[in-house]
């Protein structure tokens, strides 16, 4: 699986909020750093298929294997691509009149998690989230770590190939960071990850990681997480 | 010997082969074989892919299950509690106009309006905005959007129509007849209809707005065009008409989502 964005752009009233982006994305995790109003979000929603460039292309293909034809890279429908992408917005507020047991089983639901499987999966995800007890908890109700534990489970719940994470630390503690950062790294082995953070602090480096730094819409650097000092440096200044 | 140690023995030959070319070289089959072990060591060690055990099962799933899964996810979006206050506020409509009405008739029209005035409610319910965030993770779900929205409309009218055909011979009583039945599906079905369309192509609240403004001008005009009883003139043709403009809007859905996927 990959994403390749080639001198993509965007803009939202006459602000350029994304400036010829050429990238591409594989498996492994990529955190998405820079100051606000760098285009984090916008750059977000757009692999997330939710809006569509101006100007340049996102393709999102795969390689397929075929004893006749050989090995080659089959672009995926948008259709395909949305059944493959979990996505936490960056304020997840879900349906606050719901239940967090009903708006996790909903979503399953909306995974197309067959219906045997649902009870299960989604009291193991609460379980493991710590939130089998707030499960009769309407969203409206919960503490802001909570929320963005159910946020992340909606996000996780079908493992999905692509998933696309805006600030998905915030609001949880040690603890609860570690362990969705363990999902997240079992995860990566087999699917594209991006995470927008500004937790730079909490970012567990590997070499395997990579790093993108947005500056005013622009790539400032992509590459491994070795320049991680020198951006921290950077979006202090 | 285990596979380590035989890879270091392999790699031990060919560096000998390499800084001495007189050495034996490495046999292909033994290297190939090699090769083989290494990548299910690999596979071994990354962790099992739950996403392809996902995806194995949702494609041995039946039509029918996949039907029942997005007939499930769309009725959570509701609400079993929603569902039950609707039944109760139509069996509420229902008993307060049979218990003060003496005229069938008159009782029927009163009903008729006051019910299709409630299907606009539900409909405006549940195709209610959502914030940007909600969008897009619905946006990005195993069923594409379209065949979400016509199953929640599917469920919204089915309900709808299974509770409040049965209730019209509550209204009408000894006069009830199959045309009773007609004179009740074709305005519920009309008004569901047209809240789901004008929802779908102008977004909730101008959709909603423009479904009460044909509403109140029913209710309001001295001709009946939608709320027709057994009897009237053109009872029959009038009904068809409606049911048909009603399918005609309903198939412009399809249209809306050929024009959208062009425009992508």
């Amino acid at each position: 699986m990959r994403i390749k964005l080639d001198a993509v752009e965007y803009s939202l009233k006459d602000i350029k909020l994304l400036n010829q982006i050429t990238c591409s994305f594989t498996k492994g995790i990529t955190y998405v750093v820079g100051k606000n109003g760098a285009g984090k979000s916008t750059l977000l929603k757009l692999l997330a298929t939710a809006i569509h460039p101006q100007q340049g292309e996102v393709n999102f293909t795969t390689l397929v294997r075929d004893e006749n034809i050989g090995t080659y890279r089959r672009k995926l429908t948008i259709e395909e691509i949305r059944k493959i992408i979990g996505f936490l917005p960056q304020h997840f507020t879900g349906h606050s009149d719901m239940t967090v047991e009903k708006y996790v089983m909903y979503l399953a639901f909306h995974k197309g998690i067959p219906v045997n499987l649902v009870k299960k999966t989604v009291a193991q995800w609460l379980q493991e989230g710590h939130l089998t007890q707030v499960k009769r908890r309407k969203l409206r109700n919960l503490s802001g770590g909570q929320l963005q534990k159910v946020g992340l489970i909606q996000a996780l719940i079908n493992h999905p190939r692509i998933c696309i994470l805006d600030e998905p630390f915030e609001g949880l503690d040690i603890g609860e960071r570690i362990y969705f950062q363990r999902i997240l790294q079992r995860l990566s082995y087999h699917s594209i990850i991006i995470i927008s953070t500004h937790l730079l602090n909490g970012i567990q480096q590997s070499s395997e990681d990579k790093l993108l730094y947005l500056s005013e819409g622009k790539i400032a650097y992509f590459g491994g997480m070795e320049a991680l000092d020198a951006v921290t440096q950077g979006l202090q200044e | 010997m285990d596979e380590n140690q035989e890879l270091t023995k392999l790699e031990k030959e060919w560096k000998t082969h390499f800084d001495r070319f007189t050495a034996p070289e490495p046999t292909r089959e033994m290297t190939l074989d090699l090769i083989q072990k290494l990548k299910k060591i690999e596979q071994n060690q990354s962790p099992v892919d739950l996403r392809l055990e996902l995806e194995t099962k949702q494609n041995s799933l039946s039509t029918k299950d996949k039907i029942v899964n997005i007939f499930l996810s769309q009725w959570n979006f509701y609400g079993t509690t929603s569902w039950l206050l609707t039944g109760l506020v139509m069996i509420a409509i229902t008993f307060t106009i049979s218990e003060n009405t003496a005229d069938p008739l008159f009782g029927f029209t009163t009903w008729i309006k006051w019910i299709t005035l409630l299907v606009i409610a539900v409909i405006g319910y549940s195709f209610r905005p959502k914030n940007e965030g909600n969008e897009i993770i619905e946006t990005l779900s195993y069923y594409p959007i379209i065949q979400q929205m016509f199953t929640r409309f599917m469920i919204v009218m089915g309900f709808q129509l299974v509770v409040a055909l049965p209730l019209c011979f509550f209204i009408v009583g000894r006069e009830s007849t199959i045309l009773y039945l007609v004179s009740s599906f074709i305005p519920v079905f009309f008004f569901g209809v047209v809240g789901f369309v004008a929802t779908f192509w102008l977004g909730q609240k101008i959709g909603l707005s423009l479904t009460l403004i044909i509403w109140f001008s029913q209710v309001l005009l001295k001709k009946k065009l939608l709320f027709q009883v057994p009897g009237d003139d053109y009872f029959l043709v009038m009904n068809m008409i409606i049911f048909g403009l009603s399918i005609l809007l309903l198939s412009t859905i399809l249209l809306k989502n050929r024009f959208s996927e062009n425009f992508k």
